[in-house]
């Protein structure tokens, strides 16, 4: 597992960057992109989400990838509130022949603090997540099935997480 | 081409209440500070990240100030995949310090001991080796703002292995240091006016990592030193320091956590004295407002100038 160079977000570290971006999209650079969000912006967003920002979340990192002069993607990470600690989230996506069209390409566990780690981090519960996007409610059961039965509030924090990024994202983007 | 520059402020406040037996009640600012970070990108790639950590009010003097205040530096990243430079004042690479930021945290690992500071300017080079993460830095061994004496520098290196199987994520990392450095009979972080009672050469190796099985997690360390010339340790075998430290963590639930410790630094092999500090206590982080977080910690310290038993709350806010 790389260290090379950790970024902190406002939200969430993301620990490894160049790892994931090889991994991932086999890609070469990226960039930061910070997305303020204005008190219009967050009445909007929690409106499509369903639920309250957390009160420190006024501004949101985003990476943008590229392959050459490319753009392939953009990765996000968040911390989400899992049954016994911390879970942080790292969500790639990518754009779906239209830019205001992302999809979930990847998500990853960098970190978490769960009994049911090895359910929670497994391919049968994130790769649930892969090819959703914003038209996807990602709410737990309904859409995704939780890790176990014993992991039914680490599964919602995951998923949260990542509708969250998915829905700031595209808001951010298309307005 | 510099298309754009984004800039954020972090406010970060450290409040706590003590009692020891040796010490009055008393309730102090220990910081407040803030942390402006700002990034630098191309149109396609970030070519450069600045940190300032600016103490701006608050009860800490001193080493021990000089060892939790004064990061600034910049990152200058040279490409994925490839190392990435990092100039100015910034954390030595050393043991638990180049992963574990004990700024903030009741407990402290020996650093302040076994190495005589944790904050340092120089150049870091870092980057990845196959599957391992590598650090090697080049620094003053003054401590931060103060302009360099002399040409004795300090080196430090380290290397580090992260794997997961299964239910278990484990790490660990191997560092070697050796420079010219303050010794410190007494703790600064203890008693922050206490002044280092020399600058000697000191050589270093460290084995550090992090077990973790699924909730419950250990971070741990242990440092052997040789003070003097690497030479003299084949003909001086009492000039050998060593200790160790180890941090348990066990959660209750996403907001509460149990923590103990046990830190030790024996300064000379030879010799019986040494630093001893034991503690336990809970962490809370509320789940509405995880900005902020509470420790309430019983530290037992029995050093060769000190012996205390005593409770530490703390109050960290960071915005």
């Amino acid at each position: 597992m790389k260290l090379l160079l950790i970024i902190i977000t406002s939200l969430c570290v993301w620990r490894f960057p160049d790892r994931d971006i090889k991994e991932i999209y086999d890609a070469d650079s990226y960039e930061t992109i910070f997305y303020d969000v204005s008190e219009k912006d967050q009445a909007i967003i929690e409106e499509i989400l369903g639920y309250p920002l957390d009160v420190d979340e006024t501004q949101f990192k985003f990476f943008t990838v590229f392959n050459g002069s490319d753009t392939v993607g953009t990765v996000a990470t968040h911390l989400g509130k899992g049954q016994y600690g911390a879970i942080e989230v790292v969500v790639a996506m990518f754009y779906d022949n239209d830019p205001n069209k992302i999809k979930i390409k990847e998500v990853r566990i960098q970190r978490d603090r769960e009994k049911d780690r090895v359910n929670l981090r497994g391919d049968a519960f994130l790769g649930q997540f892969k090819g959703k996007g914003i038209d996807d409610p990602l709410t737990v059961p309904d859409d995704i099935t939780p890790a176990s039965e014993h992991s039914e509030k680490s599964s919602k924090a995951i998923a949260f997480a990542v509708r969250k990024l998915v829905v700031v994202y595209h808001y951010m983007v298309s307005k | 081409m510099i298309a754009r520059i984004d800039t954020r402020f972090n406010e970060e406040l450290f409040f706590r209440v003590s009692k020891s037996d040796v010490e009055p009640f008393s309730m102090n600012l220990m910081a407040a500070e803030i942390i402006l970070n700002s990034n630098v990108r191309s149109s396609k790639r970030d070519i450069l990240s600045l940190v300032f950590q600016v103490y701006v009010l608050g009860t800490m003097r001193g080493w021990a100030k000089a060892m939790h205040q004064g990061n600034a530096y910049i990152i200058v990243p040279t490409g994925l995949g490839k190392p990435s430079i990092k100039l100015g004042q910034q954390v030595i690479p050393f043991g638990l310090l180049a992963w574990y930021d004990t700024h903030g945290k009741v407990f402290q690992n020996p650093y302040s001991l076994a190495i005589g500071e944790r904050i340092d300017a120089g150049i870091t080079v870092q980057g990845i080796l196959g599957p391992v993460d590598w650090w090697y830095m080049i620094s003053n061994g003054n401590g931060p703002n103060v302009k360099d004496p002399d040409d004795n520098k300090v080196q430090t290196a380290r290397f580090a292995l992260d794997h997961s199987i299964g239910l278990i994520d484990m790490r660990v990392g191997f560092s070697i240091l050796r420079g010219v450095l303050p010794e410190f009979t007494q703790d600064p972080l203890a008693i922050m006016m206490v002044e280092p009672d020399s600058l000697i050469m000191k050589n270093r190796v460290c084995i550090d990592g992090e077990f973790t099985y699924t909730y419950f997690n250990i971070i741990y360390e242990v440092i052997y030193g040789i003070q003097g010339s690497l030479v003299s340790m084949f003909n001086n075998m009492e000039q050998g320091a060593i200790g160790g430290y180890i941090e348990v963590h066990v959660p209750l639930s996403y907001s509460i956590e149990l923590k103990g410790m046990y830190s030790r630094w024996q300064p000379r092999i030879d010799q019986p004295l040494s630093h001893n500090v034991w503690g336990a206590g809970v962490r809370i982080v509320p789940e509405t407002f995880s900005m902020m977080t509470l420790q309430v910690m019983g530290l037992i310290r029995d050093e060769p100038m000190r012996k205390s038993k005593g409770v530490i709350a703390q109050v960290n806010v960071s915005l």
